[in-house]
């Protein structure tokens, strides 16, 4: 458990391991499985591509990070067209505030964790001043 | 009421004497039928903080019934039923500590008859296009179909049903509902609060599954005469409508705690078949993909397992209600056979009576995906990014489903069944005012109505109803462009063309009357169209929308991680990964309308359409000409269950 517990800011240094949706899970009728580079990547600072879902009830001092774009309803639970690999991203800036909707492909930077109940995927974002700014237009969007 | 005001004008001192407020459920009208099971529930609230409610008084048809009032100061009377038809009145007394003054107050219910000696329809099979209006059904059939002369070259499935109406959606509390009290109408004859299932509003809003039951539709059928339930959808099965068949509960979003009822009440309601998305809720806590969690679970309340919810104590089984319990494996241990795939649904035992079926981890994806992956299989699409790639359509759905209650027919000397078929996705793209996956939808629903109808032209005792919860968006079948797609792609962005006055290009390209002609669609063997993008194609307007911007083409395809090349990471690295500029799905953002198409300001806050009061469109076919000749002309939404139930029963 010490990775699990690791301070965010011990890793914010550290280059981050690129994470690609595609690489996280094995699927089966049932269930899914962890790729080795998913538990590879637990505890560790990772950099993430996706989109920002949309909910119509969004959370609280953080959001869904989902491999294609979600727009949700109040249909299944106000989170059916979340895919299950989405990670839930946690700003910690926002405090107890939903979090301004971003549109478009984001790179998001942070440490992942593995948890044991749902949200099992969780990514505490790097602070400001914990990331190397980018260079050029069109930017990472944090 | 009483006002005592002592002293002079100039310094008033009043003192009210004021008695407690009583809410009695079901509510002032509410209607039954004979035996059917209710709860009765009377809630005194004090006047003032620090009183107590004293002798409070409850009467039900002339006769008393004690009242041991709770801490929230009701009072429920569980599973109450009428055996005989009539109007039956329920009067509640209290006073309250501090006032000697009596408040009192009755609700009027009816119970209505509907057995009877004609030859009863068995099996029910409710075709639920969720948030399908009038317009969506046209739009669907001008799409597939189009038109010589003015003539349809066809009909949808739904279209060719006698028994046609029209059918007001109003809840208990507004007259725009949403999906649960716009389906638990149609089931059990009674309005619900906007966001609950099978019940009543109560006291206690910190228990969502305490609330006051009403009988279903298939419970009382299955209590009757044995009736199976199957429940097929493409949405989550936590769903509003498809837990609108069986699960009580006033909070829509309480996943664990629905999907645990379906399995623990599924012998109260005779759950043969239960087919959709929603895996997430049977995975056990703890596994990747599984939604299951004490938050959105509950324990039963104990006086509904001793109640006559629970026939013989042992109808309802509790067994399996923990967050780490794996519900797959519970339903095939008893005797479920389980597909997770359309694979694995379609080698199915031949002799199977029971199924459950979960083919994504949320709600199943939408059939453009779906159909997208089935024309390109070694693509990859959207559907390999929720982690299901080989989803059935609606349809395939809806055979195997049929076929599994008429094995139980066959194995059980033809005791019938109530099927749900519910087309979820009309109501979700309508929300997001994306026409063309709208009539997708549209689409693949009505291919499962024509299942449904075939099974009923084969089956005389079998009764096909299509209907929706509610209308979705406004939608409206306005014309068809002017333009070809060339001429449409060359046009410059109106994005900046807001002032009046000045008129959009692509405002300028809908033809409408005599200019929108008949738009004409390929139609490929699949049964949906090649292209939605077609030369002069179908414009649709939303009267009910949220702001967005308006190009008139298909919302391109999600640009998925999975599509993304590898040299994304070398691009990442140099600053250059691509913001916004891609398809998103709200419409406000989504692109590339966003850049080009024309701002059409929204009569709704927030960023989607909205559900509208308007009253929706009912088909019904069965071949007895006196049931369908019931659902013609003008109806309320409850008045559905009382003509289901009088077909079930020969009282029609
Ligand atoms: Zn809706």
């Amino acid at each position: 458990m010490a990775v699990l517990m690791a301070s965010p800011a011990i890793h914010a240094q550290a280059e981050p391991i690129d994470l690609s949706f595609k690489d996280m899970f094995r699927a089966t009728g049932r269930g899914l499985s962890p790729t080795p580079a998913l538990e590879a990547a637990n505890g560790k600072r990772v950099r993430v591509l996706g989109f920002m879902a949309r909910l119509e009830e969004a959370p609280k001092g953080g959001f869904w990070l989902c491999s294609s774009p979600v727009f949700q309803d109040e249909s299944g639970a106000g989170s059916g067209e979340l895919p299950p690999n989405a990670i839930y991203v946690i700003v910690r800036g926002a405090g107890k505030k939903p979090v301004a909707y971003l549109a478009g492909k984001l790179a998001i930077s942070g440490v992942l964790q593995i948890k044991k109940e749902a949200p099992r995927l969780v990514l505490t974002l790097d602070s400001p001043k914990e990331i190397a700014p980018a260079k050029g237009k069109g930017s990472p969007r944090q | 009421m009483k006002l005592l005001c002592i002293g002079t004008l100039a310094m008033v001192a009043c003192s009210v004497i004021a008695a407690p407020k009583i809410r009695i459920m079901p509510y002032d009208q509410a209607r039954f039928i004979e035996g059917q099971m209710f709860d009765v529930r009377v809630e005194f609230t004090p006047s003032a903080a620090g009183r107590t409610i004293l002798q409070p008084k409850l009467e039900i048809g002339g006769k008393d019934y004690p009242v041991k009032l709770d801490k929230a100061n009701g009072f429920t009377i569980r599973a109450f039923s009428v055996a005989k038809a009539g109007p039956v009145n329920i009067q509640a007394s209290a006073s309250e500590s501090g006032d000697e003054t009596a408040a009192s107050k009755s609700a009027k219910i009816v119970i209505e008859s509907a057995g009877g000696r004609k030859r009863r329809i068995k099996n029910i099979i409710i075709c639920l296009g969720d948030g399908m209006g009038i317009a969506h059904r046209t739009a669907a059939r001008v799409v597939r179909f189009g038109h010589t002369n003015g003539i349809p070259n066809g009909w949808l499935n739904m279209d060719q049903m006698p028994g046609y109406g029209a059918v007001t959606t109003s809840s208990l509390v507004s007259m725009v509902t949403d999906s649960a009290p716009g389906m638990t109408g149609y089931v059990s004859g009674s309005h619900n609060d906007n966001g609950s299932e099978g019940v009543y509003p109560d006291n206690t809003p910190t228990d969502a599954f305490d609330n006051p039951r009403i009988e279903y539709l298939s419970q009382f059928l299955h209590r009757k005469f044995g009736t199976a339930l199957g429940i097929v959808t493409t949405a989550d099965v936590e769903d509003a409508t498809p837990a609108s068949q069986m699960v009580h509960t006033y909070d829509r979003g309480k996943g664990t705690g629905i999907v645990n009822q379906f399995f623990a009440e599924r012998n109260r309601s005779g759950l043969q078949v239960l087919m959709g998305g929603g895996r997430r809720w049977f995975l056990p806590q703890g596994e990747f993909g599984s939604s299951r969690s004490s938050s959105s679970n509950y324990q039963y309340p104990p006086d509904v397992l001793n109640s006559g919810w629970n026939p013989g104590g042992n109808t309802i089984d509790t067994s399996s209600m923990a967050e780490s319990i794996d519900l797959i494996k519970k339903f095939e241990g008893q005797g479920f056979k389980y597909a997770g795939t359309n694979t694995e649904l379609k080698s199915i035992p031949a002799d199977a009576t029971k199924l459950l079926g979960l083919f994504g981890f949320g709600n199943m994806n939408t059939s453009l995906d779906k159909i997208a992956k089935r024309r390109t299989p070694n693509k990859l699409g959207v559907v390999d990014d929720y982690f299901a790639p080989d989803q059935p359509m609606l349809d395939e759905m809806a055979t195997a489903a049929i076929k599994v209650l008429d094995n139980n027919n066959k194995a059980n000397g033809n005791k019938g069944f109530n099927l749900l078929i519910e087309g979820a996705h009309i109501d979700k793209m309508s929300h997001a005012m994306d026409a063309d996956r709208a009539i997708w939808e549209t689409l693949e629903f009505d291919r499962a109505v024509g299942v449904a109808m075939e099974f009923a032209k084969q089956n005389e005792d079998t009764l096909v109803i299509v209907l929706a919860d509610h209308e979705c968006s406004g939608f409206s079948l306005i014309g068809a462009l002017t333009k070809s797609m060339a001429e449409m792609n060359a046009l410059p962005s109106d994005k900046d063309k807001t002032q009046p006055g000045i008129a959009p290009d692509r405002q300028k390209a809908v033809g409408v009357y005599e200019d929108a002609g008949f738009p004409k669609y390929n139609i490929l063997t699949d049964g949906f169209p090649a292209a939605s993008d077609i030369d002069r194609k179908v414009v649709v307007g939303f009267g009910a929308n949220g702001d967005r911007f308006e190009d008139w083409m298909t919302k391109p395809m999600p640009i998925v991680d999975s599509l993304l090349s590898n040299d994304i990471k070398a691009k990442m690295q140099k600053g250059d990964v691509p913001t916004g500029g891609k398809y998103v799905v709200a419409p406000i953002d989504r692109s590339p309308e966003s850049l080009r198409g024309f701002f059409v300001r929204g009569q709704v806050p927030g960023v989607q359409a909205v559900h509208t009061g308007t009253d929706i469109p009912v088909s019904v076919y069965t071949k007895n000409r006196d049931i369908w000749l019931q659902f013609v002309g003008p109806q309320q939404n409850i008045d559905i269950f009382f003509k289901l139930m009088r077909a079930a029963m020969g009282g029609y």
